[in-house]
């Protein structure tokens, strides 16, 4: 028997390789050789359809820095992170808070229905809000009515509030659920001693269950981070972008210059420069929120 | 672990692999196999079409014709939208695994296709000399020219002319659409002192164009200002080879008459507004695909609402318009062999020789409720019935001769969209006038004109 183990230890460098082998292959498939593919391309003019393919070396990256797309589309990603971010980590706060203290019978069932928004499509969402704000919607006949009348995507305001909006009450349950579950997570015996120690309300809140669900509430704003970079849906069917570029988004810069304009390798240089965004927005926000959990963390 | 075990968790894992990869991409199905050429044919991604070329390519099945002694099979698909019909193509000529021909095709992408030289030149092909002769194209053809040269077989045009609310217009005493823009100011004119009947009717504004104000969807810019700008100039073109041709002041003029409309203009979106019980609009641009959808809504043309021609300057003036047209193309890829490619030319040529042309493009008419491209399309007894049965078509078909279709440039997107930018900027700055005399545009159109040359590269 002890022979067959060691036997096995010995060969364990080939079984791991064996077992890891779909996943190296997945990566490289799927990651690692679109990610150099993508590269190459950014350094051509090649619209992917031409025999034609010249290299152009940095010159589609220069080009970033005086497009005023580009430009619109990195502002607007701190402009939708920043709210995305408060929004919906308050709204998962709450959702969760208040699910917490549900009686066991009906917590399950409250969680999942505040978790449903996120399994609804972005399209059917975005298709319901476009009618719901439609000029001959029952809401504008109303407020008209009123001596009201909003062109709500005509404003860059409005459009804007919108899209956070649907981000906001689709994605609040989803992270609902991540801080329900540090809560329940958080023992009896804690609960007990805050009685006996006199802690209630607000002060327990901040004092006691705040401290502890610290590293979930960390995961939960760096999930948000990269989730606010990757908004398309929404604002490519309701606004395409506008007005004035105010609800653009690098998705969607990525997919009108590649499938619209035919610019693929434009179209590359850009989804390497928001690559580049993301990945410095998302470190500096973990490493924000790694200092904040150390501070105050439990 | 013994070696078969390391032979089958192999062979295991590659087969889950491969399986797993096996559903990537879509692929044209064009080859030889024995005695048949296969021909893939991609339709519109859309039903009706589709189910128009699954019976038509049947048909041409059973002819049996040959290749090379091999028998030509046609096969089709819808073009994949991955994320558009166009994506789709490009996709799939950047996998070579395009398909030997497909429809759907405006001379705007076309120009972009013949630029990565993705697509044969026709002209010269006696077999499409034939087929310009058998429907009667002459004079239609050289407004499909890309460089001289033809590349799309035109197959359906939706020339886009006004749409308009014929009660509203009665109501304010209006018996016939205008047609100058006299004429259009003074139905203005008495929309604005009508207001309150109007408003009863449920008619809050004049014009609904939603996309106006929208840069982004740059494919409107055909419909709105191309529409008004070729009525205006004559139809003059919009750019020729590299070079911005469009004229300053007829610019200027069209951006105006958007203008004049002040807070008539609706933008607001309207998701059907022919479809509801009482449009509130006095005009939009008109939607030929939506025909069949508002006879089975009930509206019927001449009471409900009726087609005018794009206002021109004065009495006289032909009334040109945008052509919404598109066309077949055939592929060149590495994996359409000559064999391929001879079956796809096979095809068309049956599908309008001259036994079938005019079946063809009526088949295609009754199926689509699209105007086929012809020139005898008003002249020819073949669709006389059909015509007199669809009152709106034939009004149509009677502005087909005057309909340009889009500019052959591989940078109309950009272009459109630049000029849409500042149409929009325009237009935010007159939507609160009540005035019918138009803010000055000339600012806007000079900044249009520069945005336009610096996105297209042109002079």
């Amino acid at each position: 028997m002890k022979e067959k183990i060691d036997n096995l230890k010995d060969k364990g460098g080939i079984l791991g390789w064996i077992f890891n082998l779909p996943y190296i292959a997945y990566s490289l498939i799927f990651f690692l050789i679109p990610l150099i593919w993508a590269i190459w391309l950014s350094t051509t003019d090649w619209n992917l359809m031409s025999n034609n393919k010249n290299f152009v070396g940095l010159d589609n990256f220069i080009k970033l820095f005086d497009d005023p797309r580009i430009n619109a589309a990195f502002t607007n990603s701190f402009r939708y992170l920043v709210p995305i971010i408060i929004f919906t980590f308050i709204g998962g706060l709450v959702i969760g808070l208040l699910v917490h203290e549900l009686p066991e019978k009906i917590k399950g069932v409250t969680a999942v229905l505040f978790f449903i928004p996120y399994l609804t499509s972005g399209v059917a969402v975005s298709v319901i809000v476009r009618y719901f704000f439609s000029y001959n919607s029952a809401f504008n006949v109303f407020l008209r009515g009123k001596g009201i009348a909003i062109e709500w995507f005509s404003d860059p305001k409005t459009s804007f509030a919108i899209i956070v909006g649907i981000v906001v009450w689709k994605m609040s349950g989803y992270y609902a659920l991540f801080i329900l579950s540090a809560l329940e997570s958080i023992s009896d015996e804690i609960h007990d001693a805050c009685k006996i120690d006199g802690a209630f309300g607000m002060g327990k809140f901040i004092h006691v269950t705040l401290p502890m669900i610290i590293p979930t509430l960390t995961t939960v704003v760096v999930l948000l981070s990269g989730l606010a970079f990757g908004l398309f849906t929404e604002p490519y069917l309701l606004t395409g972008g506008g007005p004035n570029l105010a609800t653009t988004t690098w998705q969607l810069e990525i997919y009108n210059t590649s499938f619209t304009n035919f610019q693929s390798g434009y179209g590359a240089a850009i989804a390497i420069a928001s690559a580049v965004q993301i990945f410095i927005t998302i470190k500096v926000v973990t490493v924000l929120m790694g200092k904040l959990n150390k501070k105050y963390g439990v | 672990m013994s070696k078969m075990t390391k032979i089958i968790s192999i062979i295991t894992l590659s087969t889950i692999m491969a399986s797993s990869l096996a559903g990537c991409g879509s692929k044209a199905k064009s080859g030889t196999a024995g005695d048949t050429v296969n021909v893939s044919f991609w339709t519109a991604p859309q039903k009706v079409q589709f189910d128009y070329w699954t019976t038509k390519t049947e048909e041409f099945n059973k002819t049996n014709t040959k290749v090379n002694g091999k028998v030509v099979k046609m096969e089709i698909q819808q073009m994949p939208e991955t994320p558009s019909s166009e994506a789709g193509i490009q996709n799939a000529l950047a996998t070579d695994s395009a398909p030997a021909m497909s429809e759907n095709i405006n001379r705007g992408f076309a120009k972009t296709l013949q630029s990565a030289d993705a697509i044969y030149p026709l002209e010269t092909e006696t077999w499409f000399q034939d087929i310009v002769k058998n429907r009667q194209l002459e004079k239609i053809m050289p407004g499909w020219e890309i460089e001289g040269k033809q590349y799309v077989l035109p197959q359906y045009v939706n020339p886009m002319v006004l749409q308009w609310n014929t009660k509203a217009l009665k109501e304010l005493g209006v018996e016939k659409v205008p047609e100058t823009i006299a004429e259009f100011q003074a139905v203005l004119t008495k929309f604005r002192s009508n207001k309150d009947k109007m408003a009863t009717m449920g008619v809050s504004h004049v014009f609904y164009r939603n996309s106006l104000i929208r840069p982004d969807q740059w494919w409107d810019r055909w419909t709105d200002f191309q529409n008004i700008y070729l009525s205006f100039s004559g139809g003059k073109p919009w750019v020729e080879g590299n070079k911005l041709v469009l004229d300053k002041e007829v610019t200027k003029e069209a951006f105006e008459f958007f203008g004049s409309l002040g807070d008539t203009l609706l933008t607001s979106e309207i998701p059907n507004v022919w479809a509801e019980e009482k449009p509130a609009v006095l005009f939009t641009i008109a939607s030929p695909w939506e025909i069949q959808a508002l006879r089975e809504g009930g509206k019927k043309y001449g009471e409900d609402f009726t087609y005018g021609p794009m206002i021109v300057k004065k009495q006289g003036d032909v009334a040109y318009n945008f052509a919404d047209s598109k066309g077949l193309v055939l592929y060149k890829d590495s994996n359409i062999t000559d064999e391929i490619h001879e079956g796809a030319v096979e095809f068309t040529k049956w599908l309008y020789n001259k036994e079938n042309s005019a079946q063809t493009d009526l088949e295609w008419l009754k199926a689509t409720k699209m105007l086929p491209v012809r020139g005898d399309l008003v002249t020819n007894e073949t669709f006389a019935p059909y015509l007199k049965e669809y009152p709106e078509l034939s009004d149509l078909a009677i502005h087909v001769p005057n309909a340009v279709p889009s500019m052959p440039n591989d940078k109309m997107a950009q272009i459109q969209e630049a000029l849409g930018t500042q149409l929009s900027a325009y237009l935010k700055s007159t939507m609160t006038s009540t005035d019918i005399k138009p803010k000055d545009a000339t600012k806007y159109v000079d900044d249009a004109f520069e945005a336009m040359k610096k996105a297209g590269g042109l002079e």
